[in-house]
């Protein structure tokens, strides 16, 4: 057992404690809350991309890693669908595709995968399909790694590399595959560092080193040039094909020659353990956060119990954070007002940026068409259209993520405007310091917002474009984009008598050039106008649930406090000196809880670093 | 206008050389001129570690030009017919010098004597070889290497840039498979390649093609498969007239493989085949000094020189032939490397066409040079377009070129027996080599071959079935055949 392994046990067993006592205390909501990490702690997912130019090796390694041949392999362009391949314990293969702009999954046997994942059997995707996942028993995926296979980038189709790269800010992990045919290219490396944008955690792999003598030389220009671009330059350099081989004999020395057993290893400690370590960071915060709740009631009725006069006061102050919490609650309060507002911004600009992209990719035919012949440049102009197109839509849902993000960061701190004023104060006799409820909240937290947000981010992370991007690309290179009849090749033989037909065809060339792009990007403009609102609509839901259950959560505290300080109120002085110390007991119980679930975190952001 | 085309080009480059004189255009002039007598210039280009250079030593038939792993040609070098031997540096600054020059393995290594080789344009190596006769064949610094001035004097030699026209008349363009930077380059080529942009003037390679098809003994095949899907593919059409799978290594080794080689791997050949075959499974087993009795530095030269590929081939062939000679190696080495068909590309698409081909490019060079005299006297530029547009377009020449490239890529649909007589008749060559008929066929049958011809052809494309394409492609070989009708009548008949 390694050592993350044992501290996320010991996180499971924090959470554990703390369920329970939430639990005890009657509080289902917080102990639901916390159920649902230990679930996500138990059963981590760990998403590794595979990405890298075409041909490459990338398909073949996936399949080295998952140990079975999933992924079409050929020496001609292959892959044109993203592939997740995860555990589960019933075989199950589905693939969803985009059919009249809906979603639309069917189950599909494994040994007809290939007529939609590989070229062959979907040439440029024609079926549009956005996703296919094969969920299988396998032991190498079983602790929760999701492997993605992906189409390469800088083959000729348009936008395949745009449709990874928005798939990325999804993955945990990304294997960036490089052959050792010759040194990194700067087209990859530009690749590369776009990627590393959305994904941080990268592990560069050379490729086919059994079937390239000077792989060796390689690997080390490869190393110096990722210095030289500022990336990290460790490489793992593996052999799928021997892997292959391996398997097949089977031969276990192979094995180990293939590197394939050292990458696993790599993955495990580097990207693993680092995913493992933050989900128990993420399910230790929330134990915690959930804990200080209790404790903030269970002070306050201590409070009371102790000094009846200072508990109405406190009496007084939870009311007020009620009556403030409720107002929050309320369908117009300032906070879904401005949350709304600023969902309309973003429908707008959005608006805006697909318009003005329509306008100017619009202006773009107009000029390329006014001075050339659509029948010599008509794939030229189709392809550059498409691939501007792409961008273009990259840009759009680029934006869209950071303007959700940027608006759950005001959202949560206009919150904490909101409920901090006039914020009722709990003094306990150990601490001599009198704390703010709220600061007590958030103690576990590295600032007050922190904890409001990352729940609300990772709401988002859910919802978000990485995934509906690929819909969408995959459904605008299912937009068909006609050659029109007149554009057959080959009209101009340079000889003079023809010239005035030319010229009046030529006419007619462009006319219908101009007619058959126009009408792509008009399909085009309603197809995304609709993806994107739906992109937003889910962002908006995803960011008003996370607010609003965080609401829901405050005032269930701020109600059981309030509770608790009436009924302790209500005692008669023998009972309080009965309960008091039962009470200081429960709070020292749960002191001691928190405690622990803190150090636990501190050793993990800790080990982190 | 009459003569060859070629006469006629040199003649507009006399009338270009008066209306330029005393102009910096005028040497430019100068050069176009020159250049329509000397050998047809083709460059070979690609990404970095296409394998250019290893394929050119393989076309010349002679290891001449340094390969390697890592980044390796940084300096473009022309390999020209020479009557001796002898290395040229050509400077930036115009100044040129000799360069002193040693052999390490058959490659040439130059020694550039304390010049910086950036203040270099290009080294000139002069070599009596026959491959050179009729193509000087000029390899590039990769397009896209790291290193950026050498990629930018590729994007010069091609016309790329903003500067001056290509320097080359056609390009074979070596890729591993077809990348979008590929597409691009090309893209930039055939576009420069004004009058009549037309990508007849280039053929795409799928080169290092054993490799292609992950070494397998099938891998050239498989290779040949994926070409033959990229030449039917429109984009690509629209890029170059051919594309074809040749493994460049297994063509140089086969060339120039020795008797001493051919013993060792005939010393492979003697392990038990299930023996070779794990040997064989990866790079690093074959090299591990324990598995063989051969010494694992032989194994080694063997790998640079064959690749894996090469070496399970070889040695399958010497396990089936007793005795295996390099001569038999190397046979079958060349037969299998495609670049016999590539050798027949080059004769058929570029060698044939070389009197056209030449002419676009000195077209090309006097339209820039007259836009460079544009700047200071704009009455005799205007002269001058008049004159080479006038020149563009009175030869029919230009749109045979055309033609023959729909021919090829198939958008104008004839059969065989149609398309053989096509590439017959709009090659270089005499009446009676256009027309088919023996070297001492009369005037007067050379002349009823061509009535005949323009006759069929036209009727052709007057059935009222034909397809426009087809028809104004009957209208070209029509014209053509008048064309050679002409030559016979002003008493050329090929018996020179
Ligand atoms: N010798 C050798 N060949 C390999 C290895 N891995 C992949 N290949 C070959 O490389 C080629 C491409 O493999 P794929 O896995 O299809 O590559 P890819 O990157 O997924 O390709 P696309 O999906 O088209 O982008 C095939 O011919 C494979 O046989 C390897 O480890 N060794
Ligand atoms: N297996 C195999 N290897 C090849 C082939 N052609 C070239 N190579 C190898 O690929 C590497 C690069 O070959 P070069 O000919 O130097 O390539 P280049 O395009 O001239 O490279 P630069 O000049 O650096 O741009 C060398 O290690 C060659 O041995 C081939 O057909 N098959
Ligand atoms: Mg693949
Ligand atoms: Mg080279």
């Amino acid at each position: 057992m390694t050592s993350t392994a044992r501290a996320a046990r010991t996180a499971g067993d924090l959470l554990a404690a703390a369920i329970a006592t939430c639990d005890r205390l009657g509080r289902t909501d917080l102990a639901d809350r916390l159920r649902a990490a230990a679930a996500r702690l138990a059963n981590p997912t760990t998403v590794i991309a595979v990405v890298g130019e075409f041909k490459q090796g990338k398909s073949q390694l996936v399949n080295a890693l998952v140990g079975r041949d999933l992924c079409p392999v050929d020496d001609d362009l292959a892959t044109v669908a993203v592939t997740w391949i995860f555990h589960r314990a019933e075989p199950r293969s589905r693939v969803r595709r985009v059919k009249d702009g809906e979603y639309d999954t069917m189950e599909v046997p494994f040994d007809h995968l290939d007529e939609y994942i590989a070229e062959a059997g979907n040439p440029d995707n024609r079926k549009q399909v956005d996703l296919v996942e094969i969920g299988l028993p396998n032991p190498v995926l079983s602790r929760g790694i999701t492997l993605v296979d992906t189409p390469g980038a800088g083959a000729l189709r348009a936008g395949a590399a745009e449709a990874v790269l928005g798939f990325l800010p999804y993955a945990d992990a990304l294997l960036f595959v490089t052959d050792a045919s010759a040194p990194l290219s700067p087209a990859e490396l530009r690749f590369l560092a776009r990627a590393r944008e959305r994904c941080p955690a990268v592990v560069v792999v050379l490729s086919k080193v059994d079937l390239y003598p000077e792989w060796r030389r390689i690997r080390a220009i490869d190393e110096e040039r990722l210095r030289e671009a500022g990336l990290p330059d460790g490489i793992v350099a593996v052999s799928a094909e021997l892997r292959r081989s391996a398997i097949a004999i089977p031969d276990a020395k192979l094995n180990d020659e293939s590197g394939v057993p050292d990458l696993m290893a790599h993955l495990r400690v580097g990207t693993l353990e680092g995913a493992e370590r933050e989900g128990a960071g993420r399910a230790l915060a929330e134990a915690g956060d959930a804990l200080e709740q209790l404790r903030v009631a269970a002070r306050a009725r201590r409070e009371a119990l102790a000094d009846p006069e200072r508990g109405r006061v406190l009496l007084e102050q939870f009311e007020t954070a009620k009556a403030r919490l409720d107002d929050l609650h309320k369908a117009r309060s300032r906070w879904t007002t401005a949350l709304a507002d600023g969902i309309g911004d973003l429908n707008q600009e959005s608006d805006y940026r697909l318009k003005s992209f329509i306008q100017r990719a619009q202006d773009h035919i107009e000029h390329r068409l006014s001075d050339t012949d659509p029948a010599r440049e008509w794939e030229a102009l189709a392809a550059e259209v498409q691939a501007d197109m792409a961008t273009a839509v990259q840009e759009i849902f680029d934006n869209i993520d950071e303007h959700l993000r940027g608006l759950a960061e005001s959202i949560a701190e206009l919150l904490e405007d909101e409920k901090g004023f006039e914020a009722p104060t709990v003094e306990s006799q150990e601490e001599t310091t009198a704390e703010s409820l709220w600061a007590g909240l958030d103690r576990v937290s590295e600032s007050r917002r922190a904890a409001v947000l990352s729940s609300a981010l990772s709401a988002l992370r859910g919802t978000s474009s990485g995934v509906m991007l690929l819909g969408v690309m995959a459904r605008l290179a299912g937009l068909a984009l006609a050659t029109p009849i007149s554009i057959g090749v080959g009209v101009a033989f340079g000889a003079k008598q023809v010239v005035d037909e030319r010229k009046r065809s030529l006419e007619k060339r462009r006319h219908e050039a101009r007619a058959a792009l126009r009408g792509f990007l008009n399909k085009a403009q309603i197809e995304l106008g609709t993806r994107i609102r739906q992109v937003i609509r889910d962002g908006h839901r995803a960011l008003r649930d996370s607010f609003s259950h965080r609401i829901g959560e405050l005032t269930a505290t701020v109600t059981s406090g309030a509770a608790g300080i009436r009924t302790e109120l209500d005692q008669h002085e023998a009972d309080r000196r009965q309960i008091l110390p039962v009470l200081d007991d429960s709070i020292a119980t749960l002191g001691d809880l928190i405690g622990e679930v803190r150090t636990a975190l501190d050793r993990h952001e800790g080990s982190a670093r | 206008m009459s003569g060859t085309l070629r006469d006629r080009v040199a003649a507009l480059c006399d009338e270009a050389a008066d209306l330029t004189h005393g102009h910096a255009a005028a040497s430019a002039v100068a050069a176009a001129r020159a250049r329509l007598d000397e050998p047809l210039r083709v460059a070979l280009a690609g990404r970095v570690k296409a394998g250019k250079s290893t394929l050119l030593n393989a076309l010349v038939g002679e290891r001449l030009a340094p390969t390697d792993a890592g980044e390796c040609t940084k300096i473009v070098t022309w390999y020209r017919r020479g009557d001796g031997y002898g290395v040229v540096a050509h400077h930036r600054d115009g100044t040129h010098r000799d360069l002193r020059f040693s052999r390490e393995d058959g490659q040439l290594e130059v020694h550039l004597d304390g010049a910086d080789p950036s203040s270099i344009d290009r080294l000139e190596v002069r070599w009596p070889s026959r491959r050179l006769a009729n193509m000087t064949l000029i390899d590039t610094p990769g397009l896209e290497a790291a290193d950026e001035v050498a990629a930018a004097r590729t994007a010069d030699l091609l016309g790329l840039g903003a500067g001056a026209p290509s320097a080359v008349d056609a390009v074979v363009y070596l890729m591993r498979h077809l990348h979008r930077s590929d597409a691009e380059f090309l893209e930039a080529f055939v576009d420069r390649s004004v009058p009549h942009p037309s990508p007849v003037n280039a053929i795409a390679v799928l080169s290092r093609a054993d490799e292609i098809g992950a070494g397998r003994l099938d891998a050239l095949e498989s290779a040949a498969t994926i070409a033959g899907r990229y030449a039917s593919d429109r984009r690509v059409n629209a890029l170059c007239a051919s594309v074809i799978a040749v493994a460049g290594l297994i063509a140089e080794t086969g060339v120039t493989l020795r008797e001493d080689e051919a013993a060792e791997i005939a010393e492979l050949a003697l392990h038990p085949a299930t023996e070779r075959a794990s040997m064989l499974l990866s790079v690093d087993r074959f090299t591990d000094p324990r598995v063989s009795t051969l010494t694992s530095a032989a194994r080694s030269r063997l790998l640079a020189r064959l690749g894996l590929y090469g070496v399970r081939t070889c040695s399958a062939i010497a396990g089936d032939t007793v005795g295996v000679t390099a001569a038999e190696l190397s046979r079958r080495l060349v037969e299998l490397s495609g670049v016999e068909r590539l050798v027949a590309l080059l004769d058929s698409h570029f060698a044939r066409r070389s009197e056209v081909l030449k002419a676009r490019s000195a077209l090309t060079a006097l339209g820039s040079a007259a836009g460079e005299l544009g700047r200071d006297d704009a009455s005799r530029a205007a002269r001058l377009h008049a004159a080479v547009e006038s020149t563009e377009a009175a030869a029919h020449e230009f749109a045979e070129l055309k033609l023959w490239h729909l021919v090829l890529t198939g958008t104008v649909d004839l059969d065989g027996s149609e398309r053989a007589e096509i590439e017959r008749l709009t090659g270089d060559g005499d009446p009676h080599e256009k027309l088919g008929l023996r070297a001492d066929a009369s005037a007067e049958e050379l002349a009823a071959a061509t009535v005949a011809g323009t006759t069929r052809w036209r009727d052709r494309g007057d059935h009222p079935m034909t397809s426009r394409e087809v028809r104004e492609a009957c209208e070209v070989v029509a014209r053509s055949y008048e064309g050679v009708y002409e030559r016979v009548r002003s008493g050329e008949t090929g018996e020179a």
